[in-house]
């Protein structure tokens, strides 16, 4: 069961996407420590996904997906050029800024999938899990 | 959806914060008084609340305006009613500019949330 809500491609709405994903957090129970990681992840992975959409040229909205359970799982689907894992693990290159993003997120999370999307365009999914109590 | 955003909801309660939070940073945003934003969080709890507690999704429309926030509740499944309880209905009259039923035909709910005016 997830909430899923779809935005235009405005920079705004990252913070609201951030401030959504922070309280799916809250909910799963997440240290806070965690939440302010899902916050710089998400964040990120918005960020990308517009950047994405407007080299594409494309009109359609960002779908931001989220389950919570024991995790929280944050899917990112956007219909823009499209970015490859295999970049993720290059070695010697300089990244360039979305992949920089998505290393920065790949550090943060516990989890990062990249699909390529059928009709064009990049789902991105994080997962976070609950830590266990101590 | 235009330059709105677009919510789908399912039916739990467990994922009811999403439209409040939605709803509040949008009247935030639009540097509306915290007393309305504390309406809008109200009036989307009764509204949204109303089907979510009978287990139903809802989807959620969002399109903001000058000095108004307009909301669109509406289950994908229309073969159910669900009906506001009358304390809802007077809760929506305090804290929203206007709640209704849809003028289209379809079953579900537009409401108007009291916002700042967009620079």
């Amino acid at each position: 069961m997830t909430v899923a809500l779809e935005i235009p491609t405005d920079d705004r709405f990252v913070g609201l996407v951030r401030h959504l994903a922070a309280q799916a957090a809250r909910r799963a129970e997440l240290s806070e420590e965690q939440i302010d990681d899902i916050r710089v992840a998400v964040s990120e992975v918005v960020a990308n996904a517009f950047a994405a959409q407007r080299r594409a040229g494309a009109a359609d909205p960002v779908r931001v997906e989220i389950g919570i359970d024991h995790e929280i799982r944050v899917a990112v689907l956007d219909r823009g050029d499209g970015v490859d894992m295999a970049v993720l693990d290059l070695p010697g290159t300089e990244p360039d800024e979305p992949t920089l993003g998505l290393l920065i997120t790949r550090a943060l999370v516990d989890d990062l999938r990249i699909e390529r999307r059928e009709g064009g365009g990049s789902e991105v999914c994080l997962i976070m899990a609950r830590e266990p109590s101590a | 959806m235009g330059n709105g955003l677009r919510l789908e909801v399912p039916g739990d309660s467990l994922y009811a914060f999403a439209p409040r939070v939605v709803a509040a940073w949008l009247v935030a945003g639009t540097g509306a008084e915290i007393d309305a934003v504390e309406d809008a969080r109200l009036a989307i709890d009764e509204l949204v609340g109303a089907f979510v507690a009978a287990g139903r999704a809802v989807d959620v429309t969002f399109e903001e305006g000058d000095g108004v926030v307009t909301v669109e509740v509406v289950p994908p499944d229309q073969s159910l009613e669900v009906s506001l309880s009358p304390l809802a209905q007077r809760i929506l009259a305090v804290v929203a500019a206007g709640c209704g039923p849809l003028p289209d035909g379809r079953k579900g709910y537009r409401l108007s949330l009291r916002a700042g005016a967009m620079s």
